[in-house]
């Protein structure tokens, strides 16, 4: 879990990033964070950075094995990671998710967006 | 300038979705992304909105991602349908509620009685107001919106006093909206003198038939209402 979660870290810090089917949620994200769309996508590593302090295994909250992504049959049902965490500004957990997906020639890994919003068992 | 100060100054530009040049669903690997507008579902507030926006297609499977700069427009397009689908002011309609009425928006805050910040935040679409917010802005600006009716049942378009129109109380929520759309389609501020005679007469024409009462307004109540004042009064018009 670590090793996913310092390939997503540098993924996003080399900007491979990519939001899978338009972002069925991102709208709804953005309200229920009450942030802006600069502020959404610069939450992403910082959550990750606080993961990787606090611990994977005390934040992650999907299942095992993990879930994989079923909607899209062509998209190789990557593994999905979710975990939830704390940021000092907001008054509430933070569970977000993601894939990895790796490109046939480059094999550097995209940070695959799937979710960011307030954690829904504690709200 | 010695490295660590030029590492120091770098600016790092903001994180963005980017367009791979591969495709994450068919492994195609020639920039196969190309710019469409395409209706998507969202989910939002628990309810599924189709909505089109800009996106990005995958010219061989169809394939479709959110590409950089396209969330702005996805966000307020998602908003204005599920305002539509509620009955809820459009971002574009607060804006203008407000410009016909010539307020900052700190003065609207407080004429309407909330929070600047919640309006800002309803006017640029980030988040959409509560049924309760928006009946309070329709109730506190639907006295508000056109110009006078002065006593012998004539529009009163004095030159100096034509950036606002007023609609009285008396007249139902549907005749309100529907002079409100008929003027709002002008924008007085910038008309040649002129082109405002002209709008002046049409809006007449269209008053007298959509406002049968404007005869028995009053001449004092006529001329001039201030917001406030015909906000918080309860003057008989008729």
């Amino acid at each position: 879990m670590f090793r996913k979660l310092r390939s997503a870290r540098e993924a996003l810090a080399a900007g491979r990033l990519i939001v899978v089917d338009h972002g069925r949620h991102v709208v709804d994200d953005l309200q229920k964070l009450e942030v802006d769309e600069t502020t959404y996508w610069s939450l992403l590593p910082r959550l990750i950075d606080a993961v990787l302090a606090t611990g994977p295994a005390q934040c992650y909250a999907g299942r095992y094995p993990a879930d994989r992504v079923l909607k899209h049959p062509r998209f190789n049902k990557l593994e999905m990671w979710a975990f939830k965490t704390s940021l000092p500004e907001f008054q509430f957990l933070i569970y977000f998710k993601f894939c990895l997906k790796e490109p046939p020639i480059t094999k550097e890994l995209q940070y695959c967006h799937v979710d960011c919003h307030p954690d829904k068992e504690q709200g | 300038m010695s490295t660590a100060t030029q590492t120091k100054n770098r600016v790092k530009s903001p994180l963005t979705p980017q367009v791979p040049d591969f495709c994450p669903a068919c492994d195609a690997v020639d920039h196969p992304f190309r710019p469409v507008r395409r209706k998507v579902q969202q989910e939002f507030r628990g309810e599924t909105l189709e909505v089109e926006a800009p996106a990005m297609s995958c010219g061989h499977c169809g394939f479709v991602i959110l590409a950089p700069g396209n969330l702005d427009a996805l966000r307020l397009a998602t908003a204005d349908a599920y305002r539509q689908r509620h009955g809820l002011l459009t971002s574009e309609q607060i804006v203008s509620r407000r410009a016909s009425m010539g307020m900052s928006q700190r003065d609207f805050a407080d004429h309407v009685g909330v929070g600047v910040a919640s309006l800002q935040r309803w006017e640029n679409g980030l988040v959409v107001q509560d049924k309760g917010s928006d009946l309070l802005i329709r109730e506190r600006t639907k006295h508000t919106l056109f110009a006078s009716v002065n006593v012998k049942g004539r529009v009163c378009w004095p030159e100096a006093q034509v950036t606002m129109v007023r609609v009285f109380a008396s007249h139902s929520a549907a005749d309100n909206h529907a002079i409100e759309e008929f003027i709002r389609q002008g924008s007085f501020r910038q008309m040649s003198s002129a082109a405002l005679h002209r709008r002046i007469a049409d809006v007449e024409t269209f008053a007298t038939r959509s406002i049968p009462r404007h005869s028995e307004l009053k001449p004092a109540v006529a001329h001039r209402w201030d917001c406030d004042e015909l906000c918080s009064s309860s003057v008989s018009y008729g």
